[in-house]
């Protein structure tokens, strides 16, 4: 094996996070991240639950992952397992992704170096591939804010794919 | 690039998708006998047909496995309707 | 006479190089009209003889003047001269020619001909061996050379996009047609691959009572007035399924270009018609050009071709055209080519055309054999071609998509038919083919005629070649494509394919339609590899998963390495790898070592079916696994043979973690998924992949307990309390923590999970509890020499694509489980009990020895020595002092204590078969 470790960079902090025009993308810390599958959980959540494209105003909401399955962001605390009594199937899972804001008359345009996405076309799922990696995507606040969650161990191949597309931006 | 229509998240494009398998093969029963011709067919027998086929489709980002009518020739897409018994 | 410009040119100068010599052009010139308005005509050489070029059109027809491009530090090979737009620097170099393409010392070659005809490599390289042949011949071939300078910031774009209509061209009809969708509300994208639409309307003087660019004006003000979209210097290069379109869009010379996938609900091509050569003896000498190709330098360029023109056509487009050369000022002969064979004369600048023994001095012949449509785009949707008898041409018929072919690509030459298809199209009418003006007489290359006569001017195809590859039965158009590689060149035939398939059709005394065309593939201009992969490049082709802690594995000098997809510490520390390896097993051995285990997989399988569904997704059975415990075992494929191995978790009735390969965890993750829908309830199974949340750490050696102690976890870490394959949940600085007794290394282990963003807070006081008793961190190549001194494998290395579990001694599921597992039966078929079945096996060496080479075979003792398999891993062992190695050896299992030969690259080895497990066999330390 050789030594690979100057073929990428460190870490590197995001803070400061992109700009370019029309564009503005920031990191986003999110206080809590839950799974939670049953049969009917898109019917029985009691957090509004989103859709693409929908755009969300709620602090607490649960993302439409599957026919089975929601991701609730910031919603109620609840014990990992199996809630024999409710039916449902519960994993924090709170650092599994790193999240992005992307706001601009431009983000959408983002999007679209690393995805087949547009508005007309509405999906059940918030769960896609952006630049070949699975994501969430969804509006929130307002009709050009969009927030992503990746997985967390992709969270520095996420920055580059958007620092490299955002300079195609004018 | 193709597009597909996951019966949950509507059309997506191909590289989202996996194919499975074609449609029709039954596990046999292996807690009872099942003679090697039957397991060998059920391992490596594959239709592969030329125009209207019938597949087992998985949509990786919602994991739904699903059953999608395409034109193996002109890769049309016919239609696609969920695995699961209790789904529309 | 030469070319020359006929006004004062009144855009900004520009200066640029052509092989050495510097010249002055004009903005909105391309370099080919550049040189023309400098007189110079020359080009190229073509590829085989070198013959001189100049070029034969205006456009991405051209097969002719092909250069490499430098400006500003940048260099791009092989830009067509008649498509790439002048910029002030560019220093232009003709390719296949050196010293300069007047000059060019390869010219000789054209003297050989005789010998350098079709298939001449095929048949004069064979013997003894092409391959000795091959390095000269490439060296002599192929067009600009690419240089290894980095260009900065070259990456294209790539983008998504949709549309309702798309219209490919931006003629008369495209333009048309547009404007009648977007007018009609539509979501209108045109897109022109020149710098401004226009098309054919250049070459008229007035559409529909108006000023040519005043409608062309018009008509892109009504698109873009009714919501419509003009993309310029865009070119749609290919078809592909469900009606995406790849559209390359070009900007200045050395930024990328941008790939466009367009999405168009439905596609009206409008790309046009090309002129076709006239096959005649010396066809190809520089100053022999098609009629709009001449047409088209006059009337965006002013650039005139000569002074006296022979203009010989077949068809009634050359009146226009000999009314705009004469306007021009130029002296225009008719000359009609059905008249008698013509020959030109001239070598490096035609001079003069012979018809029927008359000699008319000439400066250029602009030749027109017809009009071909440009139906690459339809063909590449899978439509159909018919064969129209009145035009000559093969033109569009049916198309699978929802396409639609107007204006000259439909056939419809004049432009009031083309406009009234066009407006059809775009209201979404049925397109009738409309009678037209246009009229020709047909004219096709006669086989047996004198002269060398070209068929493809790039690759030095001629009549000729066409006739020997007939000859030799390479009739079939694909074949004799592949023969003589006509049309093979950079233009793809885009000149040469009708011209060579008429005159097979000749030699063959067949119709052209029966002939029929070659297959038409994207991409319809040559387009630069950089924008198929755009951003996934370098190492961003297939990014690495990254560790949360990976600041403080480079903090203490981690050599990293990519290991099943993420970028994992091999070893720690200067000194390399062979230094530090054995330094670090030690450490571990002697005292402890802290490893970063985050890539391992924690799939969580829940709900009322999940013991059922681990005991059927497990060779092993999982079903008596008691909440607390942990159990190793294989996942198998339903061919039986071993997919991942891991460990599983049980947390409570309904719920089980598991652990499995680093590497494997997308891929369990969907064959767990398409088990739990197809053939379970998936209404009573539900699996989280939380592998993101999860940093994992885990502490290994006799002094791994005492290090643990020292995070005052509050729990008895004792092997009563918590012995070898169980997990306790507790708590570390009021964060959950799963502590696991599971060891890869042999040694007593503590693997501690911990959510991902307090991995480094737990791996920073492992370390720091660590220090005082000798322990440091540990890198993956140490563990895995580590776990081969125990025996353990890794799958996909000490397992290959036929090992099942048997053949690595767990063979009692296979005999004692009774219910049904995937692969179950797969385990009780022929080949699964073949006695020669690879099985895992340890291979010891004497004393002193040296370890056995990776990969090296070990053989039957026969006299035709055969393989009985190979070792899988080898290591110097710094436990025990001597080389191990592992590897799968037919019938190994009852071979222990057999010596045998081991064979690699001409060296023989001995060694003898040995239980894999060379450390710690009773496992006193595993269990402490």
């Amino acid at each position: 094996m050789r030594d690979d470790s100057k073929r990428w960079a460190d870490l590197q902090g995001r803070s400061a996070g992109i700009e370019a025009p029309g564009l503005i993308v920031k990191p986003l810390e999110l206080a809590r991240l839950t799974l939670v599958s049953s049969p009917k959980v898109l019917t029985q959540t009691k957090l509004p639950l989103v859709e693409w494209p929908d755009v969300v105003t709620d602090a607490a909401y649960a993302l439409s992952l599957r026919r089975d399955r929601v991701l609730e962001v910031n919603g109620p605390a609840r014990r990992d397992g199996w809630d024999d009594k409710a039916g449902l199937a519960i994993s924090d899972i709170t650092d599994g992704y790193v999240q992005v804001e992307l706001a601009g008359e431009n983000a959408l345009a983002l999007l679209r170096r690393g995805t087949e996405i547009d508005l007309a076309t509405p999906s059940r799922s918030v769960a896609r591939l952006l630049f070949g990696m699975g994501v969430f995507v969804y509006r929130y606040g307002d009709e050009t804010t969009y927030r992503l969650h990746a997985a967390s161990a992709h969270g520095e191949a996420l920055w580059h794919a958007l620092e490299d597309a955002a300079k195609h931006l004018t | 690039m193709q597009l597909f229509p996951c019966p949950f998240c509507g059309l997506r494009d191909e590289r989202e998708f996996l194919f499975v398998a074609e449609l029709g093969k039954v596990r046999p029963d292996t807690t009872k006998h099942v003679s090697d011709e039957d397991w060998a067919r059920y391992l490596h027998s594959i239709r592969n047909e030329k125009g209207h086929v019938q597949e087992v489709w998985m949509h990786l980002t919602c994991g739904e496995l699903f059953i999608m009518e395409r034109d193996s020739v002109t890769m049309e897409v016919i239609g696609s309707k969920a695995l699961r018994k209790d789904v529309a | 006479m030469t070319s020359f410009r006929i006004t004062e040119p009144t855009g900004a100068a520009l200066t640029f190089q052509f092989d050495g010599k510097t010249y002055t052009g004009v903005k909105g010139d391309t370099l080919a009209s550049a040189l023309l308005a400098n007189g110079v005509l020359l080009m190229g050489r073509s590829f085989k003889y070198h013959r001189p070029r100049g070029p034969w059109s205006a456009w991405v027809d051209d097969p002719n003047a092909i250069m490499s491009v430098r400006k500003d530090g940048v260099e791009l090979p092989n830009c067509p001269a008649t498509t790439t737009y002048l910029e002030d620097g560019m220093e232009a170099r003709a390719v296949n020619a050196w010293p300069s393409a007047r000059r060019d010392i390869k010219g000789g070659l054209d003297l050989f001909h005789r010998w350098l005809s079709a298939g001449f490599y095929y048949k004069t390289f064979m013997w003894p061996d092409w391959h000795l042949f091959e390095p000269a011949i490439r060296k002599m071939a192929g067009l600009g050379h690419v240089t290894d300078e980095v260009i900065e910031g070259y990456s294209a774009d790539q983008i998504h996009d949709r549309c309702d209509v798309l219209v490919v061209g931006g003629g008369p009809a495209g333009l048309a047609a547009a404007r009648v969708a977007a007018e009609a509300g539509q979501d209108v994208c045109l897109v022109d691959d020149h710098i401004a639409c226009g098309g054919g309307a250049r070459l008229m003087g007035q559409i529909e009572e108006m000023d040519a660019d005043t409608w062309v004006a018009a008509q892109v003000d009504g698109i873009k007035a009714a919501g419509g979209r003009v993309l310029t210097l865009a070119t749609a290069y290919g078809v592909y399924d469900h009606q995406m379109v790849a559209i390359i869009e070009n900007g200045p010379f050395g930024r990328a270009p941008r790939l466009r996938r367009m999405r168009a609900a439905k596609i009206i091509l409008a790309s046009g018609a090309i002129d076709r050569p006239i096959t005649f003896a010396n066809n190809d000498r520089p100053g022999i050009m098609s009629v709009t190709g001449a047409c088209a330098y006059l009337a965006q360029h002013s650039v005139l071709i000569g002074k006296t023109i022979a203009l010989a056509s077949n068809n009634s487009f050359a009146d226009g055209a000999e009314a705009m050369l004469s306007d021009a000022g130029a002296d225009v002969i008719r000359i009609d080519p059905k008249a008698g064979a013509m020959r030109a004369l001239g070598v490096k600048h035609v001079i003069g055309l012979v018809q029927n023994d008359c000699t008319h001095p000439v400066d250029a012949i602009l030749a027109s054999g017809g009009q071909t449509p440009l139906v690459h785009l339809w063909r590449h949707a899978g439509g159909k071609l018919h064969w129209c008898e009145n035009r000559q041409a093969f033109l569009p018929d049916t198309c699978p998509i929802n396409m639609v072919a107007v204006g000259a690509a439909n056939g419809a030459f004049d432009v009031d038919t083309a406009l009234a298809e066009a407006r059809a199209a775009g209201k979404g009418e049925k397109v009738k083919r409309l009678a037209a003006s246009y009229k020709l007489t047909p004219l096709w290359p006669s086989p047996g005629s004198k002269g060398r006569q070209w068929i493809d001017f790039q690759h030095d195809v001629t009549l000729k070649d066409i006739e020997l590859a007939a000859r030799e039965n390479y009739v079939s158009v694909e074949h004799l494509k592949r023969y003589t590689t006509l049309g093979m060149a950079s233009d793809q035939g885009k000149t040469s394919n009708m011209a060579g398939l008429a005159a097979m059709a000749s030699i063959q005394g067949k119709p052209i339609p029966e002939v029929g065309t070659t297959t038409f593939r994207p991409p319809f201009v040559p387009v630069p590899i950089e924008i198929y992969h755009g951003h996934h490049k370098g190492q961003h082709w297939h990014a690495p998963k990254r560790l949360p802690c990976e600041t403080l594995h480079r903090a203490a000098g981690a050599a990293l390495g990519e290991y099943g997809g993420w970028l994992r510490p091999a070893w720690y520390g200067a000194g390399g790898m062979a230094k530090r390896v054995p330094q670090e097993v030690r450490m571990a051995r002697e005292n402890a070592g802290i490893f970063d285990g985050t890539p391992l997989g924690k799939i969580e399988v829940m709900g009322p079916d999940a013991e059922d569904f681990v005991n059927f997704i497990y060779y092993n059975t999982i079903k008596t696994l008691k909440p607390g415990k942990i159990r190793y075992g294989f996942m198998l494929s339903e061919g039986g043979i071993v997919y991942d191995d891991g460990v599983i978790a049980r947390v409570d009735q309904n719920r089980f973690i598991i652990s499995c390969s680093s590497s494997h965890v997308d891929g369990v993750r969907t064959h767990l998924e398409a088990w739990r829908q197809d053939g379970n309830d998936p209404d009573r199974i539900f699996i989280h992949d939380t592998t993101q949340h999860w940093a994992t750490i885990t502490v290994t050696g006799p002094k791994a307990r005492d290090i643990l102690e020292a995070l005052d976890l509050g729990v008895d870490l004792g092997p009563g309390n918590l012995p070898h394959m169980s997990f306790i949940e507790t708590e570390w600085q009021d964060t959950p923590l799963r502590v696991a007794r599971v060891s890869f290394s042999g040694d007593a282990s503590f693997e501690c999970s911990i959510r991902r963003s307090r991995a480094t807070d737990l791996w920073t006081a492992l370390l720091d509890a660590g220090k005082p008793l000798g322990a440091g961190p540990l890198g993956l190549e140490a563990m895995a020499v580590m776990r081969a001194e125990k025996g353990y494998i890794m799958i996909g290395k000490d397992t290959d694509g036929e090992t099942m579990p048997h053949d690595l001694g767990f063979s009692v599921p296979r005999e004692k489980k009774t219910a049904a597992f995937v692969g179950d039966r797969s385990l009780h078929m022929e080949v699964a009990n073949d006695p020669a079945r690879k099985q895992l096996v340890g291979l010891r060496v004497a004393n002193g020895a040296q370890m056995l080479p990776i990969g090296a075979h070990v053989v039957s003792g026969s006299k035709t020595p055969r393989s009985l398999g190979y070792v899988t891993s080898t290591y110097d062992s710094p436990t025990l002092g001597h080389p191990i190695a592992l590897g799968l050896v037919e019938n190994g299992a009852a071979r222990m204590g057999e010596t045998v030969q081991v064979w690699h690259l001409g060296k023989t080895f001995e060694a003898v078969i040995a239980s894999p497990v060379a450390f710690d066999p009773d496992g006193e330390r595993l269990h402490a």
